[in-house]
């Protein structure tokens, strides 16, 4: 049988004759999964996705939202702004999606919450840049970040230079939002704490050689390096600033110091690196669920292993419970109850099965995440802990939790 | 500060040195071509990937594999110039200018797709510098710059007694006159291309080596060679030497100076300078 117009618009008309409970039925949530497939996200984007989807799943197993289910419409942000923004008209235009969850990277972020704003939909993101706080780019009060302020990541920071003992840091910056974001924080904290700052270069990325750079800020003599970096000039500085023999330690954000830099250089080079991390909320009864549902979608991989897939898990969570608290799925009440389910006071749940049945019961609930404990400031900013690693004979082991 | 000064001009002399290779290839395809083949950073990457799987995968050693990313990369740039550039030889500079750049594009992601993004290091220890007093350099960085030296060395002699050379140098001065004397302008061309593409996966893989190799290593190269060769004079071979040997040193010296920040100010200031004062460049001599 051929498929005519005829037979497609009868058919199309036949679905209007059904009765209004089926129709219901199939009318979803739309939202949008929004990860870095491929690109410098890559080892962290198809963890993010999976978690977005196997969340989902548990919701609509317990009856989805408002008697809807949620559908995801997954696109990849390449972690470029430029691909990001074209997958993110694409969610918003054609599917309709109603969220947007998981961009990775500041740039990403900041590229899509224009669009997200017009759109009048929520933006649920991962991203340090501390101009997503504020306006003009969260100027609508639209856009959640469930990872740390690269301005708190500074703050961890300076904690970890104060209790290795440190004197006299430099810091280097990768010229975007996110690395002078990480060095910024953490000479203010660490002026803050009565100390002198020391030498500070802003670097341009994409060169082939960071050692004119390196050699001016090694010139002053720091007993450590701070940066605010992305792995492929960290690994770049890292290698040059071994073949000078210079004896200096490093303070490196975990998503350029990580197994990929290991690899790349050795275990001669990385030896000592201490990397920050925010970690998850790993005593949570939420993250018990998470972890082996990362397991299962992920080859049995540890939920530990992604800190970011756990923020993700917690988006999909988080925004499922706000649709059931605002019993609208209109944005305004949505982004009204995020707060209400998220922050104190109220019966901590760890999922939204619980906490669909305590909001059904009356009761105010306080949704303690997977990945930190989720209370949202005003500027819709989370505060994770943060882990500091050590990378020893090519192993990254986490030493302590600081907490900010 | 001297000391600052004077390990900024060893730095800048070798990475120039490094950056003639490929300011060379680009030259020399101007000057017999008669356009700016903008996809001299993508076959630059081409001949750092050519190289790298020549040294891992193959466990070829430096000079082998240096061998192996010329040739890869001279058929790479041999199939630019068929497939993009020469259908639109009519058209003008401009037009082959703009295919070369689609090319370098198509390249480039092609590159993307078959290796991904991550870095890949050369099968090579890290080694200390030699410390000389206040001085240092790497030995990698030594190896590297007798490595450039040693293909320039073998363009001159190429240029100046094979038959091949003469007669692209006659292409080069004077098109019409050498067409007379029965000079094969499509045989011509195609060893043009072909040497020229050749010098840009070299110079590729050797800053490859010295920092590590991704899709965009050779595209960061690319301005930093288009004002090498317009500070020498398009089309001049010593030009383009010694217009690379001064932007690498002022790309160095500029950090001592500046905010590093600003470093990429460098290339544009020296063209627009270069562009205003003296359009025919250091050595150039047909605008003059």
């Amino acid at each position: 049988m051929t498929i005519t117009r005829r037979l497609a618009l009868g058919a199309a008309a036949g679905t209007l004759a059904l009765p209004n409970v089926v129709r219901a039925q199939a009318e979803t949530f739309r939202i949008g999964a929004l990860n870095p497939i491929t690109g410098a996200g890559s080892p962290y984007g198809t963890g993010m996705q999976r978690m977005i989807q196997a969340a989902v799943e548990a919701i609509n197993a317990a009856g989805g939202v408002n008697g809807r289910r949620i559908e995801v419409f997954a696109e990849d942000t390449q972690t470029s702004p430029q691909a990001a923004v074209l997958a993110a008209k694409k969610l918003i235009e054609v599917n309709r999606v109603r969220a947007i969850l998981g961009t990775w990277s500041s740039g990403v972020s900041l590229a899509v919450i224009p669009l997200t704003n017009e759109a009048d939909i929520i933006l649920m993101h991962t991203s340090g840049a501390p101009a997503l706080s504020t306006p003009p780019a969260n100027a609508r009060n639209l856009g959640y970040r469930f990872q740390a302020t690269n301005d708190r990541f500074g703050r961890a920071f300076a904690e970890i230079a104060v209790r290795e003992g440190f004197r006299r840091p430099a810091t280097m910056a990768f010229n975007n939002a996110s690395g002078i974001g990480n060095t910024d924080g953490f000479r203010r904290a660490w002026a803050a704490k009565g100390n002198q700052n020391g030498e500070h270069v802003i670097y341009e990325p994409n060169q082939p050689s960071y050692r004119a750079e390196l050699l001016r800020v090694l010139a002053t003599r720091p007993d450590v390096i701070v940066m605010g970096s992305f792995l492929p000039d960290t690994t770049i500085i890292l290698r040059e600033w071994f073949q000078t023999g210079t004896p200096v330690k490093w303070i490196i954000p975990g998503w350029a110091a990580n197994p990929q830099l290991v690899q790349a250089l050795g275990p001669a080079v990385t030896q000592g690196i201490i990397a920050v991390e925010s970690v998850s909320n790993e005593g949570a009864q939420a993250f018990a669920a998470y972890d082996a549902a990362h397991r299962r979608a992920m080859n049995n991989q540890p939920g530990a292993a992604n800190a970011y897939a756990a923020m993700t898990w917690d988006m999909a969570t988080t925004l499922a419970l706000a649709i059931e608290q605002a019993k609208s799925f209109e944005t305004a009440a949505i982004n009204a109850a995020i707060r209400q389910v998220a922050n104190p006071p109220g019966d901590q749940v760890a999922s939204f099965a619980e906490g669909k049945a305590a909001i059904a019961a009356g009761r105010k609930v306080n949704f303690e995440g997977a990945s930190s404990v989720l209370d949202f400031d005003q500027h819709g900013d989370v505060t994770p802990d943060f882990g500091a690693f050590f990378i020893e004979q090519g192993q990254i082991n986490r030493r302590y939790i600081v907490k900010i | 500060m001297p000391e600052a000064l004077a390990q900024a001009l060893i730095n800048g002399v070798i990475a120039g040195t490094i950056l003639a290779v490929p300011a060379l290839g680009f030259t020399a395809i101007f000057a017999v071509l008669n356009y700016p083949n903008f996809a001299i950073g993508a076959l630059a990457t081409v001949g750092a990937y050519a190289g790298w799987v020549g040294n891992t995968a193959l466990g070829l050693p430096m000079v082998a594999a240096l061998a192996l990313a010329f040739s890869a990369t001279a058929v790479a740039g041999l199939v630019v110039q068929w497939a993009a550039v020469k259908p639109l030889e009519s058209a003008g500079a401009l037009m082959m200018a703009i295919a070369s750049l689609a090319a370098g594009l198509v390249l480039e992601n092609a590159l993307r797709f078959g290796f991904g993004n991550d870095l890949r290091g050369y099968d090579l220890p890290l080694l200390r510098d030699w410390r000389f007093g206040e001085f240092r350099v790497g030995p990698q960085q030594v190896q590297n710059f007798a490595l450039a030296l040693a293909a320039m060395g073998m363009l001159w002699a190429f240029l100046r007694y094979s038959r091949t050379g003469r007669a692209m140098r006659a292409v080069a001065d004077n098109r019409d006159l050498a067409l007379l004397r029965g000079v094969d302008p499509a045989r011509v061309a195609a060893v043009t291309v072909a040497v020229g593409a050749g010098l840009a996966g070299m110079g590729g893989m050797l800053v490859g080596l010295d920092t590590s190799v991704d899709p965009l290593v050779g595209t960061r190269l690319v301005l930093s060679i288009f004002a090498a060769a317009v500070l020498g004079g398009l089309g001049s071979i010593p030009g383009a030497v010694a217009g690379a040997i001064a932007i690498g040193v002022a790309e160095e010296v500029a950090v001592l100076a500046f905010n590093p920040a600003y470093r990429l100010v460098v290339g544009f200031v020296v063209i627009l300078a270069v562009l205003t004062l003296r359009p025919a460049g250091l050595f150039g001599a047909r605008a003059s």
